[in-house]
């Protein structure tokens, strides 16, 4: 309880998504967007304004999701500089994370766009090994199928292509 | 239930004057005010059947803005659930059923009247002409329907008004539509403010019957429309702001829209002489204006059809009272006046006729006369009933409010859809499409999958976020990716990932900071990381191979290399996925450092120059030069092309001339251009002084036979990782075999490296190429055969020599194998089994 009143006297910003709906979080939790951050320390909005931060970029339902992510991991450490050399890996999305992703696709990209607008690293590494992970050990023909792409190539292209990139195959 | 539209529609716009004579948005604010109230007293529904009641007077073009637009702010799951919802509407038959059942939709040009037309009218203008007047005539039927529940056309007088108003409208629409920015004003005066815009009808109400006894009551109704209409045409303001307002999407949806009725030839005259008219319109030059337009309905009215002729003078002579009269309300009420009188609302009639007359004042009363004589209720509604599609598609035959006022309205809405809980927007969708008309429809339903589908597209993520996702994918998935489609090829080869996995090599093999070293080595040449990585890797799988040690003194380097890779990759199988961490430099690393940079180096000019011929526009002009130079022979095309600069070189055209038969011989003799000097002659360069030297001492030798020709490097071919240690040349290709255990194969001409052959699991050390058969020797006292036409493949693999081999030999004629190495024995062997058929040995030193 006592974290409880803790948090409630921590201040609040309104988030209003493009279709109007209003949030209101915890300044920790938005402050996990740097884009909200850097918003906040450039407008210099004072803590007791009531005007919500207008996300133009952001509907409702995604703002929903993303509020939901950050407030399970506005414990997190911040995150670490990723090491230039280090292979960068895929399977270590933490279980509540990949509980969390398991939206459909489109949702899923919705995700994307919206961390990546609100800059909020974390949530795009962990959509965008979720989009990898979705890509890898497919064929080319299985990964269009998976994303609706239409294939461009002539098929001579294709052709050129597949060989200019058959040399991993080898191993 | 669903279509209770039964009762008139609420009316939300005051009927009185606006207080502010020059703003007619002022009226419209107030009514948008009185509507906000009225939506949030009656919260969600009420507001709901508000949009509805809205969208059901809207044109075309504009209801389909809004479903684009709810669409636009619904979730996808909720768009699923709808799409489910809506199978049996949206299904895929159905909608091709329309589709071929009227296969112009949306194409008004290419569309057949249902009627004949009839005789004597020009060709060209008659059946849209038609369509837009059936359109007409259903639609003014329709809105008396709506107005009165059932109601029909009545007297033919005001079936008269309600048409030419209709037409008129149209009209309007069009030049909204086709003008784009310069939109009249006097079409922005025009117009009633919200809802009230008289001709519209609901999609739903084709099977409905008509009711004949309501005569008054759709007189009534048409008075009242088209007193609102006179009231705001008389009003000439509203017109600043137009261009400002005249952005968003509204107005780029309607021009959308507008596109297929762009061209349409038959009114554009009007639409000129109105535009014309307009830009110095005030009330001042109003008379000149409607003398203008009357003077057009009169002549042309009465002038074209005998069978219409009645109907037309009595159109014409009502416009033209009407008009007469509208100058003076018009003028008068510039005084501020806010009365509306009959008078006015004749001149909204009158305007409409002349409007229409302009251009085919015969066609208007023709309709005139066949709504009138078609008993107008049966006809009228079945003629409408098919125009109704057609019109959904041409989406500019009903009148909706102005754009401006439109675009008031729409804003208004999504202020409110934007508070609506999410189920609402989709109730909402699903009521709008039971006032929708087909085509609607069909429009709803492909909005909707064109969500759904972008959302799935991974198209929408922008390409930093792709290339961030293609950067976690391992080197097989990535070479996937870049066979998807092109744009994922070009990010998956993309160098920012390339590099990083290169550097990735780098650092697992010890080497910080490699691609820094490999930039400063090539200075500015361009670098093609990911034929770079791939180099690199093939290099350390070749160094993984465990081999047999071999005897000779250099295999110990080899072994040696080998033995520490593998104690690398060992270390990095132990380690696991820790992080391995970076490694400080010991005298054994430096000496790492530099032999891997040799190899690097090798590896990245030689992808440097893959990279330049790859380049397109080497790439284009090459094949332009191709092109010109088809069906040349190779002697004139090197005559060609070196035409412009100095004078041939005999001897090397002497020789050339051999090759003139076989066209596909591949030719990269560059001679310096210089005339050939004999280099043993007396000679006063430095230069020339240093070859003679050479030269004598070759002579000395007697291994120099023949001419000499100047010597320029014409070619770097480069992607060996160590010593090339022999090499072959037929007319086309260059063959070399090198330390790095591979052999390559490079088009002489290009200069790329067209084959790796790769096999041998020491340095190769001699080879000879005969008629398409290369032998190669090489320190793992092997001997392989490979076939290079028709394709690339070993033939055979000999494992007789007890060393290293030295040299091989195919003898032309019987094309018998020589071997020899260093075991100090020489083989044959005989084709096509390469069976031994002799052994020499030699005596040890």
């Amino acid at each position: 309880s006592q974290l409880s009143n803790q948090r409630a006297a921590m201040p609040n910003i309104k988030l209003q998504s493009s279709d109007n709906e209003i949030f209101e979080v915890e300044l920790e939790i938005a402050k996990q967007s740097n884009t909200i951050k850097t918003m906040l320390e450039d407008l210099s909005v004072s803590d007791d304004s009531d005007d919500p931060v207008p996300l133009p970029n952001v509907n409702a339902a995604i703002l929903k999701k993303v509020i939901a992510w950050c407030t399970h991991h506005k414990d997190d450490p911040p995150p670490v500089e990723e090491d230039e050399y280090k292979e960068r890996r895929t399977d270590d999305i933490p279980t509540w994370d990949l509980e969390f992703m398991k939206v459909d696709q489109g949702t899923l990209f919705e995700i994307i766009l919206a961390s990546n607008y609100l800059d909020i690293k974390g949530l795009l590494d962990v959509a965008c090994k979720t989009v990898a992970n979705m890509i890898k050990g497919k064929s080319p023909e299985e990964i269009r199928k998976t994303f609706n792409i239409k294939c461009d190539f002539t098929a001579e292209e294709l052709e050129q292509v597949r060989k200019e990139n058959e040399w991993c195959e080898e191993k | 239930s669903q279509f209770a539209i039964s009762q008139r529609p609420p009316r939300l716009a005051p009927l009185t004057a606006p207080p502010g004579r020059r703003r007619l948005s002022s009226s419209a604010a107030a009514t948008i005010a009185a509507a906000t109230a009225a939506a949030a007293s009656a919260k969600g529904a009420g507001s709901m059947r508000l949009i509805i009641d809205q969208f059901r007077y809207w044109s075309p073009w504009q209801q389909r803005a809004l479903l684009a637009g709810i669409v636009g702010r619904c979730s996808l799951d909720q768009l699923r659930l709808l799409a489910t919802i809506m199978e049996p509407v949206f299904h895929r038959d159905f909608r091709n059923c329309v589709r071929l059942r009227y296969p112009s939709a949306g194409r008004r040009r290419d569309f057949k009247p249902y009627r004949p037309p009839p005789p004597g009218r020009s060709k060209k203008t008659r059946p849209r002409r038609r369509i837009s007047l059936i359109t007409e005539a259903a639609a003014a039927a329709a809105a008396a329907e709506i107005a009165a529940t059932a109601a029909a056309a009545g007297t033919e007088a005001s079936t008269a008004d309600d048409e030419s108003e209709a037409d008129e409208q149209r009209q309007r629409q069009e030049e909204q539509l086709g003008l784009g920015r310069a939109i009249p004003e006097l079409l922005v005066t025009n117009n009633s403010p919200l809802p009230l815009s008289p001709v519209a009808s609901s999609g739903l109400m084709e099977e409905q019957d008509v009711d004949t006894d309501a005569d008054a009551e759709a007189e009534a109704e048409a008075e009242a429309e088209a007193e609102a209409e006179a009231e705001a045409e008389a009003d000439p303001s509203g017109i600043s702001g137009k261009e400002e307002w005249a952005s968003g999407e509204e107005l780029e949806k309607a021009s959308e829209v507008a596109e297929g009725d762009d061209e349409q030839p038959w009114f554009e005259d009007d639409v000129d002489d109105i535009d014309d008219a307009n830009s110095q319109f005030d009330s001042s030059a109003a008379r000149e204006l409607l003398a203008e337009l009357l003077d057009d309905i009169i002549p042309q009215g009465t002038g074209e059809d005998d069978d219409l002729s009645a109907a037309n003078s009595l159109a014409a002579s009502v416009a033209f009272e009407a008009v007469q009269s509208a100058i003076d309300e018009v003028c008068g009420r510039s005084g501020g006046s806010s009365a509306v009188s009959p008078a006015v609302r004749s001149f909204a009639v009158s305007a409409a006729a002349s409007a229409s007359t302009a251009n085919s004042a015969a066609a208007a009363a023709a309709s005139a006369a066949t709504a009138s004589s078609a008993g107008r209720s049966r006809p009228a509604s079945v003629s409408f009933a098919a125009s109704r599609e057609e019109s959904g598609g041409g989406g500019a035959d009903r009148a909706g409010p102005t754009l401006k006022e439109f675009g008031v309205q729409l804003d208004r809405i999504w202020g409110w859809i934007g508070t609506w809980p999410e189920f609402e927007r989709i109730n909402l969708l699903s009521e709008l499409v039971t006032v929708c008309s087909q085509q609607l429809i069909a429009y709803l339903a492909d909005c909707i999958m064109q969500r759904i589908h972008d959302c799935t597209d991974i198209g929408i993520l922008p390409d930093r976020t792709l290339l961030k996702i293609f950067s976690l994918l391992p080197v097989r998935d990535l070479l996937s990716c870049a066979q998807v489609s092109r744009h994922w090829w070009v990010l998956a080869s993309h160098e920012s990932i390339w590099l990083r996995r290169c550097e990735q090599i780098g650092f697992e093999n010890g080497l910080l900071n490699l691609a820094g070293v490999l930039r400063q080595r090539l200075g500015l040449q361009h670098i093609d990381w990911k034929l770079t990585y791939g180099e690199l890797e093939r290099m350390l799988r070749q160094a993984r191979q465990s081999l047999p040690l071999p005897r000779h003194l250099t295999h110990n380097a080899a072994a040696l290399f080998r033995a520490r890779q593998q104690q690398k990759q060992q270390q990095l199988l132990q380690q696991g996925n820790s992080r391995p961490k970076p490694r400080r430099f010991t005298v054994a690393g430096l000496a790492r450092l530099t032999m891997s940079l040799r190899k690097l180096r090798a590896v990245t000019e030689g992808a440097a120059a893959g990279k330049r011929e790859v380049d397109g526009e080497a790439k284009a002009k090459r094949r332009e030069q191709q092109q010109q130079l088809d069906g040349v022979s190779v002697l004139e095309r090197i005559h060609r092309e070196y035409a412009d600069r100095r004078p041939l070189m005999k001897p090397i055209l002497g020789r050339l001339k051999q090759f003139q038969d076989s066209e596909d011989v591949a030719l990269d003799i560059r001679p310096r251009l210089v005339e050939a000097t004999d280099l043993t002659e007396k000679s006063e360069s430095k230069e020339r002084l240093i070859y003679k030297k050479d030269l004598e001492k070759l002579g000395q030798r007697g291994a120099f036979v023949g001419d000499i020709l100047p010597i320029l490097q014409c070619r770097l071919l480069q992607g060996h990782l160590d010593a090339v240690q022999c090499l072959q040349f037929d007319e086309r290709r260059l063959v070399t075999g090198s330390r790095d255990m591979s052999v390559r194969i490079w088009d002489v001409r290009s200069g790329r490296s067209i084959r790796k052959l790769y096999g041998h699991k020491g340095g190769v050390t001699c080879l000879h190429m005969r008629d398409n058969v290369l032998a190669t020797g090489s320190w793992d006292m092997s001997v392989m055969l490979w076939s290079l036409e028709p394709d690339f493949r070993r033939l055979r693999m000999l494992t007789d020599h007890e060393d290293s081999v030295c040299y091989v030999h195919i003898l032309p004629g019987s094309r018998n194998l020589v071997t020899a190495a260093f075991d100090a024995t020489a083989r044959v062997y005989e084709p096509p089994t390469y069976r031994q058929v002799a052994l020499a040995r030699f005596p040890r030193r």
